[in-house]
């Protein structure tokens, strides 16, 4: 069975932490990385591309962050994605809950959807529940 | 002779009529019943008293109309010769004039018959110009009222005209005003903004975090796992900490109504923050010069305290993003714009990705060089002390090449 693959970007360490424990708590079986910002994350991308390289099948995007924030990632992305053979399923998790943020994430059809802050064991069991359902 | 004046006297009856010897003696006349036919001149004075004309005007004895006690006087010469020479031409026939005197005919028209005559004509004339008159008042009264009327106009409508001026010129003084205020307050309006997404991103993230782990300790069992936690929540709070002095230092700025403004110097001023790196940079070892081209204005009115803090910000990130493979220097050039004071401030560092960071270059824990330390306040706070005073930045970066900030004060 094919392990599930995660990645989750955010620059806030303590989220990155407790995410990686919740997931790990829900199932051996998931590997998960990070990165604590959009611009390694997308040169991560890249670089599993060229190199045929085993790409995440979840990412968890944090929207504010430095050097490329959500938005900057999600388009570059959109540049990437005709390369790409798997598709990524992209969840927006963000702190804010400003109508705004909400608004512009309607306009990128790469997201799947959309979570504010704290993300619990419930919400990553939907992701999970969501994207492996026909897998498991 | 007596018969031919009978009927001169019978003929003329409407008015008086003498008939006159240059002496002004009466030879006849309708109110007499005596006709002096005669030479009587060398009779008695008794007699020529009674029977003479005794008004002035007659006494020259030549034709003429003019009034004298009340009555009109007419005067006609009778020149028989000139009668009796037309009279011969005509009918060929001679007379034989025994005497040829030289009288006059004199007419009087008295007051009374005068008035007869004329009185209804100068009551009705004087009844005429009498209105006429009044018309003629009433309708220059008209005119001037009129006139006065307009006048009047013409002076409020001055008046008025000059209130609308004023009135205009107070208008447009009140929208310069409102347009300044209400740029201030978009300004101002963005900065909440800004504060409220600060807010929200940066003070909700390590929250949410808290919460998850207060759920997880509630659900452990194992003590070293709850234990395990505890320096996390531990880093949360520092976080919270650090954020919230980092919010005070914001708020204080947005929250600063009045800022004490001087005059500065700032040739003087970028040379004593130099003096405060000239430590780091002998530090570091490397060559940094702070250049400035101040030769436009060199003086500005402005809060120190914020100024300083700007420059010093500038010149630490000028020495922090610079090249290893150049000279590096951070240059500061005053011009004129626009009748405004326009500071630019380049750099030849690293610059800024513009097509990646334009957008949040000014906004809070932004950074753009990974590697190098840095909180991401500097720019934002530079931003934020600079519109406090209602200045203005904007940026232009190369990658490679360098950063240009202008300041519009």
């Amino acid at each position: 069975m094919k392990k599930a693959n995660i990645l989750l970007v955010d620059d806030d360490e303590i989220y990155l932490y407790l995410t990686k424990r919740l997931l790990n708590d829900i199932s051996e079986e998931i590997a998960v990385s990070s990165f604590t910002d959009g611009e390694q994350a997308i040169d991560f991308i890249k670089v599993c591309t060229e190199a045929k390289a085993a790409l995440p099948d979840i990412i968890l995007l944090d929207v504010n962050m430095p050097f490329l924030d959500g938005w900057g990632f999600l388009k570059e992305f959109k540049k990437l994605k005709p390369r790409l053979e798997d598709k990524i399923l992209i969840y927006l998790v963000t702190s804010s809950e400003l109508e705004k943020d909400k608004k512009y994430a309607q306009d990128f059809e790469e997201l799947t959807g959309y979570y504010v802050k704290p993300i619990s064991e419930d919400n990553l069991l939907e992701i999970l529940t969501d994207v492996y359902k026909q897998n498991w | 002779m007596t018969r031919i004046f009978n009927q001169l006297k019978e003929k003329i009856t409407d008015s008086d009529f003498y008939l006159i010897d240059p002496d002004l003696n009466i030879v006849t006349s309708n109110r007499t019943s005596v006709d002096l036919g005669y030479e009587i001149s060398r009779f008695t004075d008794t007699i020529s008293e009674n029977y003479k004309l005794n008004i002035e005007g007659l006494k020259p004895h030549r034709d003429t109309t003019f009034m004298e006690n009340g009555s009109m006087w007419t005067l006609e010469k009778l020149d028989l010769k000139e009668i009796l020479d037309t009279e011969i031409a005509a009918y060929g026939r001679s007379f034989k004039v025994y005497t040829l005197t030289d009288w006059a005919i004199v007419q009087e028209i008295s007051s009374e018959k005068l008035n007869d005559k004329f009185g209804l004509l100068y009551r009705n004339f004087t009844i005429f110009n009498f209105f006429g008159i009044i018309a003629s008042i009433l309708i220059a009264y008209g005119l001037v009222r009129s006139k006065m009327r307009r006048q009047q106009f013409y002076v409020q409508l001055e008046a008025k005209n000059k209130s609308l001026l004023a009135g205009k010129a107070q208008l447009e003084l009140n929208n310069i005003q409102i347009n300044e205020i209400n740029e201030r307050l978009q300004i101002r309006n963005k900065q909440l903004e800004e504060f409220n997404y600060v807010v929200s991103h940066n003070l909700r993230g390590p929250v949410t975090s808290m919460s998850v782990i207060v759920d997880m300790i509630k659900k452990e069992d194992e003590p070293q796992k709850i234990k395990s936690l505890i320096p996390k929540l531990d880093q949360i709070s520092k976080n919270i900490a650090n954020l919230t002095e980092d919010i005070k230092e914001y708020i204080t700025i947005l929250d600063q109504n009045e800022i004490a403004l001087e005059v500065i110097a700032i040739p003087h001023l970028i040379d004593t923050i130099k003096n405060e790196f000239i430590e780091t940079l002998l530090d570091d070892g490397k060559d940094f010069s702070v250049i400035y081209h101040l030769e436009e204005w060199d003086t500005l009115e402005f809060s120190k305290f914020y100024l300083k803090s700007i420059f010093q910000n500038f010149i630490s990130n000028a020495i922090k993003y610079r090249r290893d493979d150049v000279a590096s220097h951070i240059i500061f050039e005053s011009r004129y714009e626009d009748d405004k004071k326009v500071l630019y401030v380049k750099d030849n560092g690293l610059g800024i990705n513009m097509e990646h960071h334009g957008n949040s270059i000014f906004k809070l824990y932004k950074r753009f060089h990974r590697n190098i330390s840095g909180k991401g306040m500097g720019l934002f706070l530079i931003k934020s002390q600079l519109e406090a005073l209602n200045a203005k930045i904007s940026v232009e970066s190369k990658v490679g090449e360098g950063t240009s900030f202008k300041i519009k004060f």
